[in-house]
């Protein structure tokens, strides 16, 4: 065999023994491809994944309201909330839950009937990142051109045959009918969409978002590294040398710990400061988004132990520390505002520890919230934090059995 | 077995181990080792690769907990973690230092976490450093060490404590005569100042040129003990055809281990 296919067998043979590198070239795409595709494909037009929930008031009983009404719970992008009052619609709105909110107000039906104008009301999300609320309005917009043309068309063949009796000739009446649509559809719509934007704060300077996005991330990148060294002492046998010496086992796993969770506060810190001074990003709450950091840096470090705790060397570590990493960052809104997430990934990111983070951080940051709006993300992260540390101290070996 | 095992422990005795046994998974390890060592003595303990020496030593250092038998240092015994910690120095085979940190960081962290400071610990890090040949590179990293360095500066943190009973594993692996002679003073005076040594080695010459007794542990128990004397003027089996030395030492241990491979 030629020396190059020799050389060539060799390595493929130790690629393929090489389960980082496997792990690296195979497994984190496929995860990748599998969350990022999950998360795009529910923008489609197409599949029960992408329905949009959509609040509705619809205080017009009448039967144009009513048939609108109809038409829009079979367009496939949106799943309807019917809502008891134009303020609860508008609440999930506002509240940065929902994009869009539809109300039919009173009197529409009538107006329609009388041949007036009339107006769909659509409430949507500030963020000019939303698209969801654009696909929203377009919807409704493509509901009412409906509605009018076909109203438009039931009213001139009406007047054609009452102009001409039953002896109307079709092709004649056909172009008559299409003259006073066209004439009709050249005035002002019949029924129209009145926009308006939810009446909360709304910084969408994307930094509000990439700023603690990619800090978190970062840091759980950080904490990664930094706890590897646990697995890098044991291995040097400088864990050894200090599990003998006098000192208690959980002061020094505490010592480390508490290095890594400090590194991970002033690490997520000067982020952000940069991200204030550089690219003006809105704090809101200081105490609300402090608190958020340290509680943040404290889940990060906890789950850098659990990863810690699981695997025995730190090539096992590396690749599940990335594959980690990139799936919560992914999940988790580091990479893109949760809000635009459709509402099932918006439930699995809290899994993850970015999840409950982003959350806080995007009703400070970008909703301009209070702080008690943090108070639910501190809540998790605590005890993310203690499940974390509890399965870590439960998994965690000072010494290998040799 | 050669010498006669101490069935009563001299007031000198720093190390007093008896009937220890180790079992992993049903593995019996260890089984029922005896030794001891006095102050201002060098025990080698010899033997093949998997014969239940590194076990030995991490029962004797408590990283491991003997499934039976009992070890005393200086008086204390092993399962009294905390008290007998401060009385015994590891140096284990690896070069267990921060290799990103300098040989004076490391020093001063390995002193700080045997309680030492303020000016005893800087009298201890300057004496350590003299002895090891290491002063002038006090504040170099320990990764721009070469191998021998390295070996040197792993052998002071060692002694930090000042420990009575001073555990060297394999401390001459792949160092340059230099080191190696450096090291061997080292122990030298150290055993002449008192230190009990239990000295760890594949290399038969310098169980010859350093140890006062020698145990060899093959299959988890000491099959032979004694003084290098004892064990060259005596067989076991046939008698040893010992020609010249330094390979005297090197013959009892494969006559008494055999030659198969052990790992």
């Amino acid at each position: 065999m030629p020396t190059v296919f020799v050389i060539m067998r060799k390595d493929l043979k130790q690629f393929v023994n090489d389960r980082r590198a496997l792990a690296m070239s195979l497994l984190i795409p496929f995860f990748l491809m599998l969350i990022i595709g999950g998360v795009f494909g529910s923008f489609s037009n197409t599949g029960s994944t992408s329905k949009i929930d959509t609040p509705i008031f619809v205080e017009d009983q009448g039967a144009t309201a009513q048939q609108l009404l109809k038409t829009l719970q079979q367009v496939p992008n949106l799943n309807l909330e019917m809502k008891t009052s134009a303020a609860d619609a508008r609440k999930p709105v506002e509240n940065g839950d929902r994009s869009a909110a539809i109300i039919v107000p009173a009197g529409l039906s009538a107006a329609v009937e009388q041949g007036k104008a009339a107006m769909v009301t659509v409430v949507t999300s500030p963020s000019s990142q939303d698209y969801r609320a654009l696909v929203v309005q377009s919807a409704m917009d493509n509901v009412l051109q409906n509605y009018t043309a076909a109203h438009i068309a039931g009213q001139v063949a009406a007047s054609a045959v009452q102009a001409n009796g039953g002896t109307a000739d079709p092709a004649r009446v056909a172009s008559q009918a299409s003259q006073q649509a066209a004439e009709q559809l050249n005035k002002q719509p019949l029924l129209s969409i009145k926009t308006q934007k939810a009446t909360q704060t709304m910084h969408d300077s994307s930094y509000n978002q990439v700023v603690p996005g990619y800090a978190i991330m970062f840091a759980l990148f950080a904490v990664g590294g930094g706890i590897e060294s646990i697995l890098a002492e044991k291995e040097a046998g400088v864990w050894k040398r200090l599990l003998i010496a006098p000192i208690s086992r959980w002061a020094l796993l505490g010592g480390k710990l508490l290095a890594h969770f400090i590194i991970g506060v002033v690490q997520i810190g000067l982020l952000f400061i940069a991200g204030r001074i550089f690219f003006g990003i809105n704090v809101g709450s200081l105490p609300g988004v402090v608190l958020l950091i340290i509680v943040t840096a404290l889940a990060t470090t906890a789950l850098g132990m659990l990863l810690v705790s699981v695997v025995k060397t730190r090539q096992q570590l590396q690749p599940i520390t990335t594959i980690v990493v990139l799936a919560f960052s992914a999940l988790g809104g580091s990479w893109w505002p949760l809000f635009l997430m459709p509402n099932w990934l918006q439930q699995v990111a809290k899994v993850t520890l970015n999840g409950w983070a982003m959350i806080g951080f995007n009703n400070l940051m970008i909703f301009g919230k209070g702080f008690t709006s943090v108070l639910p993300s501190l809540l998790a992260l605590v005890v993310y934090s203690a499940i974390c540390f509890g399965l870590a101290i439960r998994f965690f070996r000072f010494q290998e059995a040799s | 077995m050669i010498a006669t095992q101490a069935t009563t422990v001299a007031t000198s005795t720093i190390l007093d181990v008896r009937n220890l046994h180790k079992t992993f998974d049903e593995h019996e390890v260890v089984r029922g080792v005896s030794f001891h060592i006095d102050a201002g003595e060098i025990f080698g303990l010899l033997g093949p690769n998997g014969a239940g020496k590194s076990t030995t030593i991490n029962m004797l250092a408590t990283y491991l907990k003997p499934t039976s038998g009992t070890a005393t240092v200086v008086g204390i015994p092993i399962s009294e973690t905390e008290r007998v910690k401060r009385s015994i120095g590891l140096v284990p085979q690896e070069i267990a230092l921060y290799k990103d940190l300098t040989a004076d960081e490391n020093m001063r962290f390995f002193s700080e976490v045997y309680g030492l400071h303020g000016a005893v610990l800087n009298a201890r890090i300057d004496e350590l450093l003299k002895r090891v040949g290491l002063l002038d590179r006090r504040n170099d990293k320990v990764d721009a060490f070469s191998g021998g360095m390295q070996r040197r500066l792993n052998l002071a943190a060692g002694l930090i404590h000042n420990p009575p009973l001073l555990m060297l594993d394999e401390p001459t692996v792949g160092v340059d005569p230099q080191t190696r002679e450096a090291i061997f003073e080292l122990a030298e005076q150290l055993r002449d100042n008192g230190t009990a040594i239990l000295y760890t080695t594949h290399y038969m010459e310098e169980a010859e040129r350093l140890c006062d007794r020698i145990a060899i542990i093959d299959e988890g128990l000491i099959v032979t003990e004694g003084t290098l004397a004892e064990l060259l003027a005596t067989s076991v089996g046939e008698p040893i055809t010992r020609v010249e030395r330094p390979h005297g030492l090197a013959e009892v241990f494969l006559q008494l281990t055999g030659k198969q491979y052990r790992d």
